[in-house]
């Protein structure tokens, strides 16, 4: 399929391995410039807001990259597209000067509504068409690369007709945008629904792949759930370590949103992230 | 995919995850009715029910910490109770309001409260004014308007009082209560969850709830009528020092000598506690 998004992503820097910016680590994270290299931002928790989250996201950018990853774009959702929250979005990607920005396949609000969770999407051919077109969107209003994370979906949703991988293919291909590849939400899809997680990275366009995602999960019983809140397992890792021999990545970030430890054990991982990395045979 | 539209779809799926009443239902029978042939997946419609609630909970506790420390066990119905009401009082609002942040998901709250909580409301009359008053702080946290403190424009004599006006904070609300909030907030802090709740004798009080230019906190001023009303004219910019107080004139009795020296000390005042934040000149 002809793509401008693949010309694009051979322009886009390359900003090595970050981490969310998150307000309990945040002084730890502007005093390890020799540890982090870039930073990546939730939109939400500072556009439209002064005072104290104003006065952190501007010490954050004075130091590093940032890039931009928001929950509420709704991109699913039968919703009209929010055009207050784009303008906020555009206003806030600009204000960070950010190389590219990303939300999640998924829908977040429904009678304007927020709902403040990532909420699985009908795997089929009128999701598809839908979201499409609200990517082709978002691509006109805000004018820097565009790239869509895969999520966590805990439920077989009614109406589905497409697996996830064909999903997602057909989703960024249509739309050309990129993929932010959350390989800890592949690993937690492939045991609650019974999948090969090495088969699912074969089946998607995995070169439009520009950032990557780290992070921990939980074991519950019968369930895996994608909770940021314990240590990258093993496995993740070698899941990442097997993404890179099939394309070139821009960044990989930790997520860590819950169960916070010390920065010491993030830089750790920040540093086995390094490593797969510059083994990397394709680069980063 | 059948007949259904994605609208229909989200609708169900969010009426599944939301309404206790309907997912019992639905797992009662083992399968949504408008979809029969697909078996209803319900351990992953019962995380989504269980996190959904618990970010609502959350979200709402830390906007509204007092009021659900008050609510005691009423709190999880009183909060699912709002959210259930949600589209309906967003409906109509404008399009401006940043419904997209989480602090927002309060925004309604005290419209809804003074509608449909009349028991609460009977229990604990304070409530609404607590209602109000948590959430506006929190909205005041994070407005998004830069506050310039002009220290260099302090007043000098009354005799700039014709040609300046005062720059009130942006980031300032006047509150008008009918209990005494900050002895509400005090007593709250201190009361263990186990306690029963304290009752309070209604007291009108005027507050000024306001952000500092430094620290970001958020600071309340109780203040008289006089007061209120000299900061709530003086928030157009367009009135002079002078035009103040001879507003003040209006509603005292001081004579002119002393209500001069007194608008100087209370505009000084004012400045100190960052509520008057700069002059300029008309």
């Amino acid at each position: 399929m002809n793509s401008d998004f693949l010309s694009v992503k051979k322009t886009l820097p390359h900003l090595g391995v970050g981490i969310g910016l998150r307000r309990e680590l945040a002084e730890e994270i502007f005093a390890a410039t020799d540890t982090v290299d870039f930073l990546e931002i939730i939109p939400e928790q500072y556009m439209r807001k002064g005072g104290e989250s104003k006065e952190l996201l501007q010490r954050a950018c004075s130091i590093y990259t940032a890039v931009s990853h928001g929950v509420n774009l709704s991109l699913g959702s039968t919703d009209s597209l929010d055009e207050e929250y784009l303008r906020g979005l555009k206003q806030f990607v600009t204000e960070i000067r950010a190389p590219w920005f990303s939300d999640h396949i998924c829908f977040a609000s429904l009678g304007e509504v927020y709902l403040h969770e990532l909420l699985p999407v009908p795997f089929c051919k009128e999701t598809l068409a839908h979201m499409v077109a609200r990517i082709k969107r978002v691509k006109e209003c805000i004018e820097i690369p565009f790239l869509v994370e895969n999520t966590t979906y805990y439920m077989n949703v009614p109406g589905s007709t497409m697996s996830e991988s064909q999903f997602i293919s057909e989703l960024i291909e249509q739309a050309d945008c990129g993929l932010l590849l959350d390989v800890n939400n592949v690993y937690v899809n492939s045991i609650n629904h019974g999948l090969d997680p090495y088969e699912f990275l074969d089946q998607i366009p995995i070169e439009r792949t520009v950032q990557v995602h780290m992070a921990g999960h939980k074991e519950r019983n019968d369930i895996v759930l994608d909770t940021h809140g314990a240590p990258i397992a093993q496995t993740v890792f070698d899941l990442l370590q097997y993404a890179l021999t099939k394309t070139i990545v821009h960044g990989v970030t930790i997520e860590r949103d819950q169960n916070m430890p010390s920065f010491d054990e993030l830089a750790n991982e920040i540093a086995a992230i390094r490593t797969i990395c510059s083994n990397a045979p394709l680069g980063t | 995919m059948s007949d259904f539209k994605l609208t229909e779809i989200e609708e169900l799926l969010v009426r599944l995850w939301t309404d206790p009443t309907f997912f019992a239902d639905a797992a009662a029978a083992g399968v949504l009715s408008d979809f029969p042939d697909e078996k209803l997946d319900l351990r992953g419609a019962s995380i989504y029910a269980a996190v959904l609630k618990a970010n609502r909970l959350e979200t709402m506790k830390a906007i509204c910490p007092r009021t659900g420390k008050i609510a005691g066990e009423q709190w999880e119905r009183l909060v699912l109770s709002y959210c259930k009401k949600m589209p309906e009082l967003s409906q109509n609002k404008p399009s401006t309001s940043n419904r997209f942040l989480l602090n927002n998901m309060a925004a309604d709250f005290h419209e809804y409260f003074l509608a449909e909580e009349n028991a609460l409301a009977a229990k604990y009359p304070y409530m609404a004014d607590l209602i109000h008053f948590e959430v506006t702080e929190a909205a005041l946290c994070e407005l998004d308007v830069e506050i310039h403190d002009d220290k260099q424009t302090e007043l000098k004599d009354a005799r700039q009082f014709s040609s300046l006006a005062p720059v009130i904070n942006p980031c300032l609300k006047v509150l008008r209560y009918q209990f005494d909030i900050p002895e509400i907030l005090s007593a709250i802090d201190l009361l263990a969850d186990s306690k029963e709740p304290l009752a309070f004798v209604g007291k009108d009080v005027v507050l000024l709830a306001l952000r500092n230019p430094s620290s970001h906190k958020i600071r309340v001023i109780e203040v008289n009528e006089l007061t209120a009303l000299i900061v709530d004219t003086a928030i157009s910019g367009t009135r002079s020092y002078q035009d103040l107080v001879a507003l003040a004139a209006d509603h005292c009795l001081l004579p002119s000598e002393a209500l001069t020296k007194h608008c100087f000390e209370l505009f000084t005042e004012l400045k100190e506690q960052f509520v008057i934040v700069g002059n300029h000149t008309l």
